[in-house]
């Protein structure tokens, strides 16, 4: 037996056992739903302490028709919570990507069992005026970025704005201020690399690399409608780049009806490279199980010379609250590009 | 034959029955659980509440009235008291209800506590410092508790 076949065999009985691990973990998580006091999506309390336990994962099936087509287990991560008096404390741990398979025109097939520190603050309430939270937390700018998992957001796909425009994560001090019932202000400050670096220096969990970051942001909910302002600045770790950004968020909701908003805008510190984009999103409940989804998006990116517009329309299925099959069709409004995109998740 | 079709007749008559008497003793449960107030333990700022205010409470987007943390209790998910104050003050039906706390899951906050029945509520209320609950007001009698809102 040759030294190549002796790793090839090896690589595809660890491949294998990769695979028995994820089948075991979706295996695993509904078994949680045959304990006595448990209801799925509500997390299991541990003991009697005030320490609660959940998480969720999400298997996503892309196919661009005329193009490749792709398998993902998304994520899979772990929440460990408590709270007590004004003081609460939340922690998750993710695996990103966990098994990835691309089939017909690139043949290629990827696992990853990294686990990133996605969220871990520590939070204190001192009334219902200010709230302080210091550690690692999803960024508090726009709608999207404040519920981003697969289970509970409206589409299997992220617009891209979401994603490009500031970080998703910072680490550091939140300072959350309601002036009134109408107004409300929040304050971010990182002055250190993201909390993932412990684990992984050179790759943390987060959509961008930074050890900066200062935002300021205002919300204004009045009735069935909220508008959201933020601004801020980042710089990116090791290319030491600077950013400002601008962003803009609107959410009206009413009955079966949510229609929301979101635009950002991003220039580096130079003024040169501009990146700006947005979406607007109705979705429509036929009941609380069933839900339409449409949605267009612009982006103009000046650092990848991508420039396009294009549109989403979406169904997702909530047999419970917890649990989302999903359905999107994407396509270029030049109809050069489309995408079917196909996801399962859960919330346990 | 004609004494198995008169034990036939007999409990299915019989069930019946049980059944009227059920949905007469379930809609007499609902009339009386439409008359409760939000009770509160002793110590809690001498201030009457509005609606609003309960709903802010009972979904855990406000913790506070003045310097106090509030801590709102539950009736179990079936009692037609619960029934009532969810679709009085929550304007919500079980399943949104259930839907809004998936979300607050993953943001690491819990539904409020849940007790077993109104006079279990009554006696945690009177202990408790911060505590507050919904319960019929013919039920309160003797118990040192203080109204907070009456519907």
């Amino acid at each position: 037996m040759t030294k190549d076949v002796k790793i090839r065999d090896r690589f595809l009985v660890l491949k294998g056992e990769q695979l028995y691990r994820i089948v075991l973990l979706i295996m695993l998580s509904p078994l949680l739903l045959f304990s006595s006091d448990y209801r799925l999506g509500e997390g299991i309390q541990i003991a009697d302490t005030p320490l609660y336990a959940g998480g969720y994962f999400s298997l996503n099936y892309g196919d661009e028709l005329n193009g490749s087509r792709e398998f993902i287990f998304d994520d899979i991560a772990f929440m460990l919570y408590a709270q007590e008096g004004s003081w609460s404390f939340m922690s998750e741990i993710e695996m990103n990507d966990v098994y990835y398979n691309q089939f017909e025109l690139n043949e290629d097939t990827n696992s990853s069992f990294e686990v990133h520190a996605e969220r871990i603050y520590v939070r204190y309430e001192a009334s219902d005026t200010w709230r302080t939270t210091l550690g690692k937390f999803n960024s508090p700018i726009g709608f999207w970025n404040l519920m981003p998992i697969n289970v509970l957001r409206d589409t299997t796909s992220n617009p891209i704005v979401t994603g490009t425009i500031f970080p998703r994560f910072t680490t550091g001090l939140d300072l959350d201020l309601t002036l009134s019932q109408h107004h409300k202000l929040i304050l971010l400050l990182q002055a250190t690399p993201d909390l993932d670096t412990l684990f992984h220096s050179d790759n943390p969990y987060n959509s961008f690399d930074i050890d900066r970051h200062i935002a300021l942001g205002y919300s204004y909910p009045f009735k069935d409608l909220t508008f959201k302002v933020n601004g801020g600045y980042f710089r990116e770790r090791d290319i030491m780049e600077s950013w400002y950004y601008g962003y803009l968020a609107l959410r009206y909701e009413h009955t079966n009806l949510k229609v929301m908003g979101e635009y950002g805008y991003r220039q580096n510190s130079e003024g040169g490279e501009v990146i700006n984009s947005g979406y607007l999103q109705g979705v429509y409940g036929l009941n609380i199980r069933h839900q339409l989804i449409a949605r267009v998006e612009h982006v103009d990116d000046e650092w990848l010379n991508d420039d396009r517009s294009f549109w989403l329309a979406g169904y997702t299925y909530r047999p419970f609250a917890s649990m989302a099959l999903k359905a999107e069709y994407q396509r270029d409004f030049s109809a050069e590009w489309q995408k079917l995109l196909l996801s399962f998740s859960v919330l346990f | 034959m004609a004494e198995a079709t008169t034990l036939i007749l007999g409990t299915l008559l019989g069930g019946m029955v049980m059944r009227i008497i059920g949905f007469l003793l379930m809609t007499v449960c609902m009339l009386q659980a439409e008359q409760w107030v939000i009770i509160g333990h002793g110590s809690l700022p001498n201030t009457r509440l509005d609606a609003e205010h309960v709903r802010a409470l009972y979904l855990g987007k406000k913790h506070y009235l003045e310097e106090q943390r509030i801590k709102p209790l539950n009736l179990k998910s079936d009692n037609p008291l619960r029934q009532a104050f969810e679709q009085d003050i929550l304007d919500l039906d079980r399943e949104e209800i259930h839907a809004y706390w998936i979300k607050q899951h993953y943001l690491g906050k819990r539904p409020p506590k849940v007790l077993s029945s109104v006079e279990t509520l009554l006696r945690y209320v009177e202990q408790v410092e911060g505590t507050i609950g919904y319960v019929p007001l013919s039920a309160i009698g003797k118990h040192h508790v203080y109204v907070w809102y009456l519907p």
